[in-house]
């Protein structure tokens, strides 16, 4: 097995993953496979519901059970193809049958109703192993396996029986009788008494679901046995560090390669031959025969090969038993309402159930805004991973770090305005706002806002200081960008309510202290 | 190279792979899911069934709303998840990996009727068969996918060795392997982690400090490049 010409990417999957993988596998092949399962299938179909065609059921009952046998050169389509090898129909019709006689009884005996049986198949079909050395292989793969190869069997028939009967039911519905009533049909059903033809009917229904799902079941249980084998014995690792070699190798190839053939075309013309070194090597290969033997015979001994798992999980076993609990007290009120049958009997039942309507209303609009809660926390928790929580540290080009501001603003715009330096007077009012804003009142302005939307932002928040900010936001978006210089009586009384709106404490803490003065 | 995921291109051209689920866990979603929902309209007809055909009425109401909204609310409120996703490990993206719009959800939610056709859902089946990324009828509309949600990256321990520098520059992929080899430790077996180590190029391992292992060696490596 040359792993650098694999066709799938290796790394280590979940169960459910590699199944996936496994119906991509099967998307993949999908012609050559559907095309072989009915060569192999619908002579064998044709020919029963010939010599039987009263029993069409058991004609495709045998059909069914014979699955291990048939699915065989599917399996045999998929192994080729992970190697990048196309064998055409013929070869594979060839192939195929010499394999359906392998271990035959086994496989539709004992075999045929084990939950893994797609896992299970490569290994008696592409490892060649059988007996104990199978059950060995098997116990090994299945000890850390997961248990979707299981659910995948469950499913899978799930699904090809629906199909069946889906398939049924449709050509039903194109039928041109009267007679398709539900219960007549059923009777026939149940009964079996004459009408074939329904019969017939499910029986293609069900030939055409298993011809249709084979392929995705076989692909599906492949995939997983590779999955679990390159995960026990990493092959993503093997192919990348062969890759990493050969890579090196090549590079150091160039001048050794070329030193050695001198030396080789040196010695072949200074030195005669030799036979005596040829049977030399030959005890050396048969010696390091044995020892490669006996090492693989040590290591199939060792633990690798024999490995038992214990393993103890708490399980639910009902998980609904709660609600039937529910149900049952609800069905005993329902058998007592009308076992006593009397008028006030009945009447106390409509009174309580009303009472309950009653309360599991009221409940609900109790819960409600729990609830609502609920469903938001998940928006939130999304929301705040959206937005990482970091304070902007500029918005529209303004600099809104804290130690970047003066201590006094007021007084600082104000000498700036004296200066005639207008623009960065009011820049640096709106600039302590917005910082103030940021850090003191919690406001959660993101990077990337416009000056209304911080504003809009104040005015969600309530603040008591909103009509002055946007008062102020108006005055700096005039001289921004419409170049519009505020009068000067709007400046100062910009400037002169500032402290008021935005740091209440200090001028309280100053009134207070004129009155201790 | 066959994978099972489906690739997106971000505007800024990187490439996302998003591990699309298929037509097994999402059965089962759905029949988780199912079962809950029979749950509920069980207890809602039970009860009702006392309130004559006022309950009668209020119930055929109440079963509309909860069979229609039932996946939508969940869907959109709790991050793609209905209970029945949420047990599988599923959600439900858009097909660029953005989170599922109310929009989406109803359409694909609405189309289920459609994969219901013929009978028990037979169209939902093959389409999600036969479509590369495993999509529904509903799925194709709404332009949405279903993948498993991704793991939380928790970082396996690996045996503490003082950290060195490998002795040459490796590619993303081949220093991936080599930490890879180092988290594996417990789960494969020591030989065939020897064998592993074997297959390295020589250059790789200094010479100077043969008496150390190759495999002890690598493990230094991992190390370094977890940047212990």
């Amino acid at each position: 097995m040359d792993l650098s010409k694999i066709s799938i990417k290796l790394r280590p999957r979940n169960g459910y993953a590699a199944i996936d993988l496994g119906t991509r596998m099967a998307q993949k092949n999908w012609k050559s496979m559907f095309l072989s399962a009915v060569i192999f299938t619908l002579p064998l179909f044709a020919l029963l519901i010939f010599l039987m065609p009263n029993h069409p059921i058991w004609a495709i009952f045998v059909v069914w059970w014979l699955k291990p046998l048939w699915e065989r050169p599917l399996l045999l389509i998929l192994s080729q193809d992970v190697f990048h090898q196309r064998p055409t129909l013929k070869e594979i019709i060839l192939h195929g049958f010499k394999l359906l006689f392998k271990q035959l009884i086994p496989s539709i005996t004992w075999r045929r109703f084990s939950p893994t049986r797609s896992f299970d198949a490569p290994v008696m079909q592409l490892e060649n192993l059988s007996g104990s050395e199978r059950r060995e292989r098997l116990t090994a793969l299945h000890s850390r396996s997961p248990s979707s190869i299981s659910g995948m069997t469950i499913m899978m028939h799930l699904i090809e029986s629906l199909m069946a009967f889906a398939i049924m039911l449709f050509i039903l519905q194109f039928l041109p009788t009267d007679d398709i009533e539900w219960k007549i049909f059923l009777e026939n059903l149940v009964t079996n008494s004459g009408l074939h033809l329904y019969y017939l009917l499910f029986a293609i229904g069900w030939y055409l679901a298993m011809v249709l799902m084979a392929p995705f079941y076989v692909a599906g249980g492949f995939s997983s046995y590779l999955n679990q084998r390159s995960i026990r014995e990493a092959w993503d690792l093997e192919l990348v560090f062969r890759q990493l070699a050969a890579k090196h190798k090549s590079r150091s190839f160039d001048y050794k390669n070329i030193i050695v053939s001198i030396l080789v075309c040196s010695f072949i013309f200074i030195t005669p031959k030799t036979y005596s070194a040829d049977e030399q090597e030959i005890d050396l290969y048969a010696e390091q025969k044995s020892r490669v033997k006996a090492q693989i015979e040590n290591i199939q001994s060792g633990p690798d090969y024999k490995r038992t798992e214990t393993t103890t999980e708490l399980r639910r076993i009902n998980p609904l038993e709660p609600n039937s609990d529910e149900d049952e007290s609800e069905e005993a009120d329902e058998s007592k309402s009308s076992s006593s049958s009397s008028l006030i009997g009945k009447e106390f039942g409509r009174v309580l159930s009303w009472l309950f309507l009653i309360a599991l209303i009221v409940f609900i609009l109790f819960k409600i805004p729990a609830m609502i809660e609920y469903f938001q926390s998940g928006a939130r928790s999304k929301n705040e991973k959206l937005s990482n929580k970091k304070k902007p540290e500029q918005l529209f080009g303004l600099d809104l770090k804290l130690e970047n501001l003066p201590d006094d603003i007021v007084q600082e715009s104000k000498i700036l305005w004296q200066q005639s330096q207008h623009r960065e007077a009011l820049g640096l009012l709106y600039r302590a706002s917005l910082s103030k804003l940021i850090h003191q009142f919690d406001c959660e302005f993101e990077d990337g806002f416009t000056e209304l939307e911080c504003l809009i932002i104040v005015q969600q928040n309530q603040l008591s200081l909103s009509p002055y900010f946007s008062e102020l936001t108006q005055a700096w978006r005039l001289l921004a960008y419409g170049h519009k210089l505020p009068s000067e009586q709007t400046f100062l009384t910009l400037a002169d309510h500032w402290s008021n709106n935005f740091v209440p404490e200090t001028s309280e803490s100053n009134k207070q202290r004129g009155v201790d003065e | 190279m066959l994978d099972n995921t489906s690739k997106v291109e971000t505007p800024e051209g990187i490439e996302l792979p998003l591990e699309v689920a298929g037509v097994v866990p999402r059965s089962m979603a759905y029949f988780i899911d199912f079962l809950i929902f029979l749950t509920i309209a069980y207890i809602l007809a039970l009860v009702m069934g006392f309130l004559g055909s006022f309950g009668e009425g209020l119930f055929l109401i109440l079963y509309f709303i909860i069979f229609w909204l039932y996946p939508v609310i969940f869907e959109v409120f709790r991050n793609g998840q209905t209970p029945g996703k949420k047990a599988m490990g599923l959600k439900v993206v858009h097909q660029d990996g953005t989170p599922i719009s109310l929009n989406a959800s109803f359409v694909r939610n609405i189309l289920l009727v459609a994969d219901f056709l013929p009978f028990f859902y037979t169209a939902g089946f093959i389409s999600m068969l036969f479509n590369k990324d495993f999509k529904r009828l509903g799925d194709l509309a709404a332009g949405t996918v279903v993948v498993y949600t991704e793991k939380e990256n928790k970082e396996d321990p690996i045996p503490q060795l003082k950290p060195k520098a490998p002795a040459l520059p490796l590619s993303l992929d081949e220093q991936r392997s080599i930490l890879s080899l180092a988290e594996r430790h417990q789960q494969l077996s020591e030989a065939r982690q020897q064998e592993l180590s074997a297959l390295l190029p020589e250059q790789l391992f200094p010479a100077k400090e043969e008496n150390q292992s190759r495999l002890k060696q690598l493990h230094a490596f991992a190390n370094w490049l977890r940047g212990h």
